[in-house]
Protein backbone atom coordinates (compact mmCIF):
# COMPACT_ATOMS: atom_id res chain seq x y z
CA UNK A 1 0.00 0.00 0.00
CA UNK A 2 1.43 3.32 -1.03
CA UNK A 3 0.90 6.32 1.32
CA UNK A 4 0.80 9.80 -0.32
CA UNK A 5 1.16 13.00 1.65
CA UNK A 6 -0.17 16.37 1.31
CA UNK A 7 1.78 19.47 3.23
CA UNK A 8 -0.64 22.41 4.04
CA UNK A 9 -0.15 25.01 6.77
CA UNK A 10 -3.56 26.06 8.00
CA UNK A 11 -4.63 29.91 7.00
CA UNK A 12 -6.60 32.43 8.43
CA UNK A 13 -9.13 32.13 5.67
CA UNK A 14 -9.72 28.53 6.64
CA UNK A 15 -11.10 28.95 10.18
CA UNK A 16 -14.33 30.29 11.36
CA UNK A 17 -15.06 32.85 14.42
CA UNK A 18 -14.46 30.22 16.85
CA UNK A 19 -10.65 30.17 15.73
CA UNK A 20 -10.91 26.81 14.19
CA UNK A 21 -10.51 25.18 10.62
CA UNK A 22 -14.26 24.96 9.50
CA UNK A 23 -15.07 21.48 8.89
CA UNK A 24 -16.26 21.90 5.57
CA UNK A 25 -12.39 23.02 4.41
CA UNK A 26 -11.29 19.63 5.35
CA UNK A 27 -13.23 18.01 2.66
CA UNK A 28 -11.73 20.24 0.02
CA UNK A 29 -8.49 19.67 1.41
CA UNK A 30 -9.34 15.45 0.88
CA UNK A 31 -10.53 16.04 -2.41
CA UNK A 32 -6.82 18.16 -3.17
CA UNK A 33 -5.06 15.55 -1.62
CA UNK A 34 -6.56 13.06 -3.92
CA UNK A 35 -5.84 14.56 -7.17
CA UNK A 36 -2.21 14.89 -5.64
CA UNK A 37 -2.33 11.40 -5.81
CA UNK A 38 -2.97 10.90 -9.56
CA UNK A 39 -0.35 13.75 -10.07
CA UNK A 40 3.00 12.22 -8.19
CA UNK A 41 1.93 8.81 -9.87
CA UNK A 42 2.05 11.07 -13.28
CA UNK A 43 -1.75 10.72 -13.96
CA UNK A 44 -2.89 13.70 -13.84
CA UNK A 45 -6.64 14.06 -14.23
CA UNK A 46 -6.27 16.62 -17.05
CA UNK A 47 -4.63 13.78 -19.06
CA UNK A 48 -7.00 10.90 -17.72
CA UNK A 49 -10.14 12.68 -18.18
CA UNK A 50 -8.86 12.96 -21.64
CA UNK A 51 -7.29 10.00 -22.17
CA UNK A 52 -9.32 7.34 -20.78
CA UNK A 53 -12.76 9.41 -21.98
CA UNK A 54 -14.10 9.68 -18.14
CA UNK A 55 -16.17 12.75 -16.96
CA UNK A 56 -14.17 12.23 -13.54
CA UNK A 57 -14.42 10.44 -9.97
CA UNK A 58 -17.26 11.78 -8.55
CA UNK A 59 -17.95 10.81 -5.26
CA UNK A 60 -20.61 8.60 -3.97
CA UNK A 61 -19.78 8.94 -0.17
CA UNK A 62 -17.73 11.17 1.97
CA UNK A 63 -17.63 11.54 6.17
CA UNK A 64 -15.10 12.64 8.72
CA UNK A 65 -13.92 12.46 12.63
CA UNK A 66 -13.15 15.09 13.39
CA UNK A 67 -11.17 14.55 17.10
CA UNK A 68 -8.77 17.72 17.70
CA UNK A 69 -9.51 20.94 15.88
CA UNK A 70 -6.87 22.82 14.22
CA UNK A 71 -6.10 26.30 14.13
CA UNK A 72 -4.49 29.44 12.02
CA UNK A 73 -0.37 28.30 11.62
CA UNK A 74 -1.19 24.43 12.77
CA UNK A 75 1.65 22.90 9.79
CA UNK A 76 -0.16 19.52 8.96
CA UNK A 77 0.55 16.56 6.37
CA UNK A 78 -2.88 14.79 4.85
CA UNK A 79 -1.58 10.84 4.68
CA UNK A 80 -3.87 9.58 2.25
CA UNK A 81 -3.85 5.64 0.53
CA UNK A 82 -6.70 3.78 -1.16
CA UNK A 83 -8.35 2.08 2.11
CA UNK A 84 -10.15 -0.47 -0.71
CA UNK A 85 -10.54 -1.50 -4.12
CA UNK A 86 -14.33 -2.74 -4.87
CA UNK A 87 -15.14 -3.77 -7.99
CA UNK A 88 -17.14 -0.53 -8.45
CA UNK A 89 -16.20 1.94 -5.70
CA UNK A 90 -13.13 2.84 -4.29
CA UNK A 91 -12.18 4.02 -0.72
CA UNK A 92 -9.79 6.42 0.04
CA UNK A 93 -8.45 7.45 3.24
CA UNK A 94 -7.27 10.64 4.46
CA UNK A 95 -5.83 10.66 7.83
CA UNK A 96 -4.87 14.35 8.65
CA UNK A 97 -2.25 14.76 11.11
CA UNK A 98 0.08 17.33 13.07
CA UNK A 99 2.81 15.47 14.51
CA UNK A 100 2.31 12.27 15.45
CA UNK A 101 -1.58 12.99 16.27
CA UNK A 102 -4.25 12.46 13.68
CA UNK A 103 -6.79 15.53 14.17
CA UNK A 104 -9.06 14.26 11.44
CA UNK A 105 -10.08 10.82 9.87
CA UNK A 106 -11.56 11.06 6.50
CA UNK A 107 -12.88 8.41 4.10
CA UNK A 108 -13.93 9.49 0.04
CA UNK A 109 -15.84 6.85 -1.63
CA UNK A 110 -15.26 7.94 -5.35
CA UNK A 111 -16.12 5.57 -8.68
CA UNK A 112 -14.54 5.94 -12.21
CA UNK A 113 -16.99 8.07 -13.73
CA UNK A 114 -17.22 7.06 -17.69
CA UNK A 115 -18.95 8.97 -19.73
CA UNK A 116 -22.61 7.59 -20.55
CA UNK A 117 -24.85 9.43 -22.95
CA UNK A 118 -28.01 6.68 -22.03
CA UNK A 119 -27.60 6.79 -18.12
CA UNK A 120 -29.71 9.35 -16.15
CA UNK A 121 -26.74 12.11 -15.39
CA UNK A 122 -24.50 11.28 -17.89
CA UNK A 123 -22.37 9.22 -15.78
CA UNK A 124 -21.60 5.70 -15.54
CA UNK A 125 -19.70 3.91 -12.98
CA UNK A 126 -16.93 1.54 -14.52
CA UNK A 127 -14.11 -0.36 -12.39
CA UNK A 128 -10.69 1.55 -12.34
CA UNK A 129 -8.44 0.44 -14.83
CA UNK A 130 -5.87 -2.28 -13.79
CA UNK A 131 -3.18 0.20 -14.48
CA UNK A 132 -3.95 3.10 -12.58
CA UNK A 133 -4.56 0.92 -9.87
CA UNK A 134 -1.59 -0.38 -9.49
CA UNK A 135 -0.06 2.94 -9.80
CA UNK A 136 -2.20 4.56 -6.92
CA UNK A 137 -2.33 1.01 -5.15
CA UNK A 138 1.71 0.73 -5.18
CA UNK A 139 1.44 -2.72 -6.31
CA UNK B 1 -40.67 18.38 14.30
CA UNK B 2 -39.05 21.39 13.47
CA UNK B 3 -37.41 21.09 10.08
CA UNK B 4 -36.23 24.02 7.99
CA UNK B 5 -36.02 24.09 4.28
CA UNK B 6 -34.13 26.37 1.76
CA UNK B 7 -33.64 26.64 -1.66
CA UNK B 8 -30.72 27.64 -3.63
CA UNK B 9 -29.72 27.81 -7.13
CA UNK B 10 -26.34 26.78 -8.50
CA UNK B 11 -24.30 28.95 -10.15
CA UNK B 12 -20.84 28.85 -11.29
CA UNK B 13 -18.94 28.81 -8.28
CA UNK B 14 -20.28 26.06 -6.98
CA UNK B 15 -19.36 24.11 -9.80
CA UNK B 16 -15.98 21.94 -10.50
CA UNK B 17 -14.46 22.32 -14.45
CA UNK B 18 -16.95 19.10 -14.94
CA UNK B 19 -19.48 21.16 -14.68
CA UNK B 20 -21.19 19.57 -11.27
CA UNK B 21 -21.19 20.72 -7.82
CA UNK B 22 -18.01 20.25 -5.98
CA UNK B 23 -18.66 18.17 -3.08
CA UNK B 24 -17.53 20.04 -0.15
CA UNK B 25 -19.94 22.76 -0.84
CA UNK B 26 -22.52 20.54 0.25
CA UNK B 27 -21.14 20.45 3.93
CA UNK B 28 -21.23 24.05 3.61
CA UNK B 29 -24.69 24.33 3.05
CA UNK B 30 -25.41 21.27 5.61
CA UNK B 31 -23.43 23.90 7.94
CA UNK B 32 -25.81 26.56 7.19
CA UNK B 33 -29.04 24.91 7.46
CA UNK B 34 -28.19 23.65 10.66
CA UNK B 35 -27.87 27.00 11.64
CA UNK B 36 -31.03 28.16 9.93
CA UNK B 37 -32.42 25.57 12.36
CA UNK B 38 -31.59 26.89 15.41
CA UNK B 39 -32.57 30.33 14.12
CA UNK B 40 -35.73 29.17 13.22
CA UNK B 41 -36.11 27.55 17.00
CA UNK B 42 -35.67 30.64 18.08
CA UNK B 43 -31.73 29.88 19.27
CA UNK B 44 -30.06 32.31 16.94
CA UNK B 45 -26.27 31.56 17.81
CA UNK B 46 -25.92 35.30 19.31
CA UNK B 47 -29.04 33.88 21.70
CA UNK B 48 -26.80 30.87 22.37
CA UNK B 49 -23.45 31.96 23.18
CA UNK B 50 -25.36 34.70 25.14
CA UNK B 51 -28.07 32.77 27.46
CA UNK B 52 -26.46 29.56 27.68
CA UNK B 53 -22.38 30.47 27.98
CA UNK B 54 -21.72 27.55 25.29
CA UNK B 55 -18.80 27.88 23.32
CA UNK B 56 -20.40 25.82 19.86
CA UNK B 57 -21.80 23.28 18.69
CA UNK B 58 -19.02 21.53 16.98
CA UNK B 59 -18.63 18.97 15.08
CA UNK B 60 -17.78 15.73 15.91
CA UNK B 61 -18.54 13.60 12.69
CA UNK B 62 -19.85 14.87 9.19
CA UNK B 63 -21.03 12.17 6.66
CA UNK B 64 -22.97 12.46 3.37
CA UNK B 65 -23.94 10.09 0.49
CA UNK B 66 -24.03 11.77 -3.09
CA UNK B 67 -26.71 10.03 -5.12
CA UNK B 68 -27.16 12.40 -8.32
CA UNK B 69 -24.72 15.30 -9.62
CA UNK B 70 -25.94 18.88 -9.46
CA UNK B 71 -25.26 21.21 -12.31
CA UNK B 72 -25.43 24.85 -13.06
CA UNK B 73 -29.25 26.54 -12.87
CA UNK B 74 -30.61 23.19 -10.51
CA UNK B 75 -32.37 24.58 -7.74
CA UNK B 76 -31.59 22.37 -4.91
CA UNK B 77 -34.30 22.47 -1.51
CA UNK B 78 -32.04 21.82 1.15
CA UNK B 79 -34.37 20.37 4.52
CA UNK B 80 -32.77 20.00 8.31
CA UNK B 81 -33.74 18.70 11.34
CA UNK B 82 -32.77 17.21 14.61
CA UNK B 83 -32.89 13.35 14.13
CA UNK B 84 -31.69 12.23 17.22
CA UNK B 85 -30.68 14.17 20.97
CA UNK B 86 -28.51 12.00 23.28
CA UNK B 87 -27.01 13.23 26.44
CA UNK B 88 -24.44 16.06 25.34
CA UNK B 89 -24.55 15.09 21.48
CA UNK B 90 -27.29 15.45 18.81
CA UNK B 91 -27.35 14.52 15.21
CA UNK B 92 -28.34 16.65 12.58
CA UNK B 93 -30.27 15.31 9.24
CA UNK B 94 -30.08 16.60 5.99
CA UNK B 95 -31.43 16.20 2.85
CA UNK B 96 -30.97 17.75 -0.57
CA UNK B 97 -33.53 17.21 -3.69
CA UNK B 98 -34.20 18.64 -7.03
CA UNK B 99 -37.89 18.29 -8.47
CA UNK B 100 -37.89 15.54 -5.47
CA UNK B 101 -35.13 13.57 -6.44
CA UNK B 102 -32.54 12.81 -3.89
CA UNK B 103 -29.29 14.52 -4.53
CA UNK B 104 -27.30 13.98 -1.14
CA UNK B 105 -28.36 13.08 2.34
CA UNK B 106 -26.16 13.66 5.14
CA UNK B 107 -25.71 14.24 8.66
CA UNK B 108 -23.84 16.02 11.46
CA UNK B 109 -23.18 14.50 14.92
CA UNK B 110 -22.47 18.02 16.96
CA UNK B 111 -21.74 18.25 20.50
CA UNK B 112 -23.28 20.93 23.24
CA UNK B 113 -19.68 22.83 24.84
CA UNK B 114 -20.08 24.96 26.90
CA UNK B 115 -17.11 27.07 28.44
CA UNK B 116 -15.84 25.56 31.79
CA UNK B 117 -12.45 27.97 33.89
CA UNK B 118 -11.65 24.32 35.86
CA UNK B 119 -11.46 22.17 33.04
CA UNK B 120 -7.80 22.26 31.20
CA UNK B 121 -9.48 23.44 27.77
CA UNK B 122 -11.97 25.88 29.65
CA UNK B 123 -14.41 24.11 27.78
CA UNK B 124 -16.44 20.89 27.99
CA UNK B 125 -19.25 18.59 26.20
CA UNK B 126 -22.45 18.88 28.64
CA UNK B 127 -26.18 17.90 28.90
CA UNK B 128 -28.22 19.40 25.84
CA UNK B 129 -30.80 21.62 28.58
CA UNK B 130 -34.36 20.34 28.03
CA UNK B 131 -35.28 23.63 27.18
CA UNK B 132 -33.55 23.91 24.26
CA UNK B 133 -34.62 20.16 22.90
CA UNK B 134 -38.02 21.58 23.52
CA UNK B 135 -37.52 24.41 20.86
CA UNK B 136 -37.05 21.62 18.07
CA UNK B 137 -40.27 19.86 19.06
Amino acid sequence: MKIFKYNYTVMFSDCDNAQIVFYPNFFQWFDRATQNMFIEVGLPWNEIWINYDIVGLPLVDASAKFNKPLRMEDEIVIESYVEEWGNKVWTIRHDVKMGDTVHVEGTEKRVWGKRDPDAPAGIRAEPVPDEVRALIGGE
Amino acid sequence: MLKVRHSRVISTGDCDPQCIVNYPHYFQWFDRNCERLFKDAGLGFPKLYGDYAIDGIPIIEATSKFSRPARINDVLEVETWIEEWTNKTFLVKHLITRDGDVIAEGQELRAWVIKDESSPRGIKAAPVPEEVKQCFN
